[in-house]
């Protein structure tokens, strides 16, 4: 859900351009330059990567186009290194995307060996091919070899936009990584950078504003586990906030405001049509609020699609007709159903965390990618998106995410929206259990384990499979479930394979945890040392994930949503066996902030209890944000389990 | 039937396939053969998950067909009835979803609207072909199941059709009636169950049934015109392809050869080095590009590119070899997901890769330089044991079978001694990777780039348990085709040794792998294949730790059988125990027939490794 409210706001700007004329500029889309400065520039000693980057240069220019229209004049100019066959072979192609046939683009891109030009692209050169309504330009380098320079110069013009971001960093390094924003120097623009400490330097020439930063020797960005690495990219974030005629633009209030307008504008006209879909859905029959929003969203999401690209229209009954829209289509399918089905609501505008963190104090739809409903009277948020998520569950991505929130208020008969900022916040870890249950028995022969296997999800910790199971036919559901069942124990035999609470449509079983149960009779678990058998206890909980250190870590920890695993595993002791039990079953870490705070847990312990020992574990994630500091006790809290799994058990 | 019929038929099916039938109407016209195709497809939403199910699209490609008359609309279930909704928008757009780089086919794609529970979505057709050779495949069973599969092929006398049937057709009724001047070809396929991805198969199409129609000979007004139905005619049209390719050599080539001729005195040298150069310096790019897709590129302009697909590179290889004066040739191959031998498939569909090849002593040795990383004289693994059509001239050619690289070529021999450091293990030693062993690994290290590398090496080494590290590696020859990639490592299993009172227990099967050539699936129909034939060589030396004796070894194991053989034993020697295991799996296709017992044979492995040794205090 893009770029809400570029276009009325653009429009605004018609005025402003159409006005003023511009010196031409240096940095002109149409003659910017091959820089001979790559013939010379300096081998870059990165033998770690396939490719380096020398510069990343990127410029844009706000400014009227020849028909009088504000729009965005971009650059694009790289040169990369390419250090082995394998980046030659993935770097001998560029590609440009194009949003629209009719603006101007374009792209170049030339092979620089040993200080000289050995290929250079020709227009005739270019292959386009067409998605989903974007055009790719696509260019075949030639003589690309290892020690090779690949200059690229990529230039189109686009539909202006009051705000935008720029990334610094990659997964390769970079010597120098610049970023340029040229406007007439009346209009006013503010940056923040994110990640990085350099400042912006502005100057004016020619009556036009230059905002430059530039990076030297930026760092690649190395691949993390529990964490959101592309939240903690170098990057600058910008946004237009003034015009040449002085008038400001897109504070919280101007992007809330527009989009509600914008949406429900034409609620009146659709009232007949919304009504009569309300009586399908049925929710004259519902009794509270809550089964209100489930039945609208479940309905909607089981009879409508998403198609991006697809239109928003105005005329629901289109929309009702054809069962698929665009995601604002279905946004404002929700909007007018809630409100007829006189469900207050509000819209949250944010962005998935994944992506970055939403930052309340830059007022910039650069950070309101989604929209999620919250319903006050059953403080519960709704996921447009996820057709696999019903109430009160979504997507743990927005988790801890602050939104602007829109609110509307009833002020003497005139409806109001009313802005604000507020916070989603994280889930509480007591709610999002997955409990394992094992029982484990042994065939008389010692040569089999016999498990009953009993695993139940709830709240977040379902997100995935309970959708999944939902979803599939009865063929692929039982070869999903076998295949995260028998982990560990491939050659086992699974049988009286079990799935409970998946049926999406209903909101009992929503509300109630995602259950999972079998029996599994297998060999895997054991192992034979002359006349004893060794049982492998910890691998019944199947295969932990051990985190490893190869490289220094960069970035701070966050998990996706809180949540604890609770898990007994009860072994029957065969008859006449003596059991001995060995390390591994007791394990105790923790991972506590500096305060004291607990942030992560693993704790297991045993009793035996007459022919039976049972093994009771609690592993708990109870904040998803921890700092850098706390990596190294995070990870070995994460690490028990898989040390957990190296737990034996000796019966003779 | 009505949908709770379906339901009832189809019980653990979210949708099902109605109707798909294509009908097939040859004639002559300006003394050519004309073939248009009319293509519906029916798919009934029988519960409410089909949301999701709405976009579709039709792919053609107008090099070789016209694509005319598309309809699609949703037949919407309400209250036991159907309402028609027509779709009203279509897109063309180019395809991109393949490989390739730049790819002529299109696409026409639209959404359905209102799919939901009940539904049925409809779409029509129609290929007007441009060329008569191509007359695709038709498939008997879909990815669900489906009510009726339907092909009608209906010829004008005097045009010859023919065709070529794979899979089981006992089910597959079939008719063949004349009418007038028409005679018509029928099969139909009833309650097809849903076809299934089975593991282990490279060919994916071996489990439907399916068939290849196509124009034997067509009337001319000058006699009968062959098309098809011979390899003779099959290698008269191929031949079309190359028959005009530019001989002349630019001076980059004749540069590039004369300096690689001046190292290399013999031709088998020579071959290797232009190999070798064509390999390192001309980077893969696939073009799907209309009849680009079937005719090499000029070999001076792929020189100067340094880039190319399968038949530039061969064609580039070819040419560099006779500038050099040796002779070669260009062959045509279907790799192995593709898996018709050229008697039983002597149609263009038989293949879709070419290599170069040249011959010493009566003996062919295939080149292809789509694989960077292969030593010299292997093919590629996705050619091996296929049939390849070798054009010797404009009338002559071969049809040879590429050999099957031998798994004493494909080697990996690791051999460590393992000390115990209280309950970890540490095991220094190195691991010696031969030809596709090596090659695969070093593809991987290349593509994943250095920065990833110690990840890849721990993933590569990693054995025991997840709790092993690495703690250093040093490896030789990643880059040298014709060597063994060395790589000398020391790991540490943590926490590996079990301990109870005086006993110690340690397992010395630390790689499991060999459980993953095991298929998983239920019900099979086509035996296995594997990338490649290989053997696995382990010498492990357990030194025994001070102050503890063996106390138990287990026994010895061995287990043959025609497609593979396993050998484990155990020793006590100077202080030490000491592990053998040689595992060869010789083939890389192991028959329906032999998979059963495979499965068995694993389960015996599995049982086998594991047995650990027992030491006891003294």
């Amino acid at each position: 859900m893009k770029h809400f409210i570029t276009l009325t706001l653009a429009s605004t700007f018609v005025v402003l351009f159409t006005h003023v004329g511009f010196s031409q500029s240096d940095f002109s889309i149409e003659k910017y330059p091959f820089d001979d400065a790559a013939l010379t520039s300096a081998f870059m000693d990165s033998t770690g990567f396939n490719t380096c980057t020398h510069w990343d240069r990127k410029f844009i220019e706000i400014k009227a186009t020849p028909s009088g229209q504000p729009a965005e004049y971009v650059i694009n100019h790289t040169l990369i290194q390419v250090n082995n066959i394998a980046a030659a072979e993935s770097n001998n192609k560029v590609y440009l995307a194009v949003r629209y046939r009719d603006e101007y683009w374009t792209l170049q891109a030339r092979v620089i060996k040993d200080g000289k030009v050995v290929f250079t692209s020709k227009p005739s050169d270019i292959k386009e091919v067409e998605v989903e309504g974007a055009i790719y330009q696509q260019l075949a380098l030639e003589k690309v070899d290892p020690g090779s320079y690949i200059e690229t110069i990529t230039a189109y013009t686009q539909e202006l936009n009051l705000f935008g971001v720029h990334y610094f960093q990659s997964n390769v390094v970079c010597r120098e990584s610049n970023f340029t924003m040229i406007m007439p120097d009346a209009v006013k623009c503010v940056s923040k950078a994110y990640n990085y400490d350099v400042a912006a330097h502005d100057s004016v020439m020619d009556g036009r504003l230059f905002h430059e930063v530039k990076l030297k020797m930026v760092p690649a960005s190395q691949a993390e586990e529990y964490t959101v690495p592309n939240a903690y990219l170098a990057r600058l974030e910008y946004r237009i906030t003034q015009n040449q005629e002085g008038a400001s633009y897109e504070k919280w209030s101007d992007i809330g405001r527009t989009f509600y307008e914008r949406h429900m504008e034409h609620i009146e006209d659709n009232k007949s049509s919304i009504n009569k879909l309300l009586k399908e859905i049925k929710i004259g029959d519902k009794a509270d609020i809550s089964a209100k929003v489930f039945a609208i969203e479940d309905y909607v999401k089981r009879n409508f699609s998403i198609v991006s690209g697809a239109s928003t229209p105005d005329n629901m009954s289109d929309l009702i007709k054809k069962k698929y829209s665009s995601p604002y289509g279905i946004v404002r399918l929700y909007m007018y159903l809630y409100h007829y089905a006189e469900v207050p609501f509000d819209i949250l505008g944010t962005c998935k965390k994944s992506v970055k963190f939403f930052d309340k104090d830059f007022d910039s739809q650069s950070f309101v990618k989604d929209i999620v409903f919250y319903f006050p009277d059953i403080k519960s948020y709704m996921d447009p998106d996820e057709i696999a998520l019903r109430i009160p569950i979504f997507s743990s991505d927005y988790l801890g995410q602050d939104a602007i929130r829109i609110r509307t208020k009833e002020i003497g008969g005139t409806t109001t929206t009313v802005i604000t900022t507020v916070t989603i916040p994280e889930n509480p870890a007591s709610e999002s259990i997955i409990q394992e249950n094992y029982t484990v028995r042994f065939s008389a022969d010692m040569n089999n384990t016999i498990t009953d296997y009993s695993r139940s999800y709830s709240a977040f910790a379902h997100q995935n499979l309970r959708g999944a199971c939902y979803f599939t036919n009865e063929d692929d559901r039982k070869e999903l479930m076998e295949k995260i069942i028998k982990n560990f124990q491939a050659n086992a035999n699974l049988e009286n394979l079990e799935l409970q609470n998946y049926d999406l449509s209903s909101q009992k079983e929503f509300n109630l945890p995602f259950v999972t149960k079998a029996k599994l009779t297998g060999p895997d678990l054991l192992e034979s040392a002359g006349n004893k058998t060794i049982f492998k206890v910890g691998e019944v909980i199947g295969e932990q994930h051990t985190m490893y250190n190869e490289k220094p870590r960069q970035n701070p920890i966050n998990v996706d949503f809180t949540h604890e695993y609770v898990r007994e595993i009860i072994v029957h002791i065969p008859t006449g066996m003596k059991v001995s039990v060995l390390e591994n079953l007791k394990i105790d870490r923790e991972c506590k902030s500096t305060a004291g705070e607990v942030m992560a847990a693993f704790h297991s312990e045993y009793e035996l209890k007459g022919d039976q020992l049972i093994i009771r574990i609690r592993e708990s994630y109870l904040h998803m944000n921890l700092p850098l500091s706390l990596y190294e006790d995070f990870r070995a809290v994460v690490n028990a389990a898989a040390d957990f799994n190296r737990a034996s058990l000796i019966l003779e | 039937m009505t949908i709770d019929e379906l339901k009832q038929k189809y019980p653990k099916s979210n949708s099902v396939v109605l109707l798909h039938q294509e009908i097939f109407e040859i004639s002559m016209k300006k003394d050519q053969p004309i073939v248009e195709r009319f293509a519906k497809t029916q798919i009934a939403f029988i519960n409410d998950k089909g949301i999701g199910q709405t976009k579709d699209h039709v792919l053609y490609d107008p090099t070789f067909q016209n694509l005319k008359d598309v309809s699609a609309c949703t037949w919407v279930y309400k209250e036991g009835k159907y309402v028609k909704k027509p779709v009203t928008q279509y897109h063309d757009r180019k395809y991109v979803e393949g490989e390739s780089f730049y790819d002529s086919h299109m696409v026409r794609e639209f959404v359905y609207s209102d799919v939901g529970y009940g539904s049925v979505t409809e779409k029509e057709y129609t290929h007007e072909f441009l060329d008569a050779h191509f007359l695709g495949s038709f498939d008997f069973g879909y990815g669900m199941p489906a009510e009726m599969i339907d092909l009608i092929i209906r010829v004008e006398d005097g045009i010859e059709l023919d065709y070529k049937t794979f899979g089981n057709f006992s089910a597959i009724q079939f008719e063949k009636t004349t009418k007038g001047k028409t005679t018509e070809y029928h099969w139909t396929n009833r309650s097809v169950a849903e076809i299934k991805d089975q593991d282990y198969v490279m060919d994916e199409g071996s489990y439907t049934p399916h068939l290849y129609p196509y124009i034997k000979t067509y009337p001319s007004k000058n006699g009968p015109v062959e098309y098809f139905g011979s390899l003779d005619a099959l290698y008269k049209h191929n031949f079309t392809y190359i028959k005009n390719l530019n001989h002349d050599y630019s001076d980059a080539l004749k540069s590039v050869v004369d300096s690689i001729k001046a190292k290399n005195t013999t031709d088998s040298t020579l071959v290797k080095g232009i190999m070798n150069w064509v390999q390192d310096n001309i980077h893969y790019i696939a073009f799907e590009d209309g009849l680009g897709g079937l005719i090499p590129r000029d070999c001076n302009l792929v020189i100067d590119r340094k880039f190319g697909d399968c038949k530039d590179m061969a064609n580039l290889l070819k040419n560099m070899l006779e500038y050099g004066g040796i002779k070669a040739y260009l062959c045509w191959i279907g790799t192995r997901d593709r898996n018709y031998t050229y008697t039983e498939l002597p149609l263009p569909y038989c293949d879709n890769h070419m290599i170069a090849a040249v011959k010493f002593n009566d003996e062919y040795t295939f080149l292809d330089a789509t694989g960077r990383y292969q030593p010299f004289g292997f093919p590629t693994m996705f050619i091996q044991g296929k049939e390849t059509l070798i054009s010797l001239s404009e009338d002559k050619y071969d049809i040879v079978e590429v050999p099957v690289v031998s798994s004493s070529r494909n080697t990996v021999t690791d051999d460590f001694t393992i000390t115990m450091s209280g309950k970890d293990l540490v095991l220094n030693g190195n691991v010696v990777m031969s030809g596709f062993a090596r090659s695969t690994h070093a593809e991987r290290f290349m593509d994943a780039g250095p920065q990833n590398e110690k990840d890849l090496m721990r993933q590569i080494l990693q054995r025991g348990s997840n709790k092993c590290e690495l703690d250093s590696y040093h490896y030789k020859n990643l880059q040298n085709k014709d060597s063994a990639m060395v790589v000398d490592y020391q790991l540490t299993i943590h926490d590996y040794v079990r301990q109870v009172d005086d006993e110690v227990y340690v397992n010395l099967n630390f790689d499991k792998h060999i459980r993953d050539l095991k298929p998983d699936d239920e019900v099979r129909t086509v035996g296995c294949d594997y990338l490649f034939a290989y053997e696995d060589y382990i010498d492990s030396r357990f030194t025994i730790p001070d102050g503890y004796q063996v106390k138990y070894l287990p026994e010895n194991f061995t287990l043959t059988s025609p497609y593979y053989s396993m050998d484990i034993s155990y020793q006590e020697i100077n202080g030490m125990v000491q592990m053998k295991k040689t595992w060869k799996f010789f083939d890389i296709h192991i028959p329906l027939e032999g998979v059963d017992i495979l499965k068995k044979h694993m389960d015996e492995i599995a049982l086998y490794q594991r047995k650990t040794i027992v030491l006891k205090k003294k």
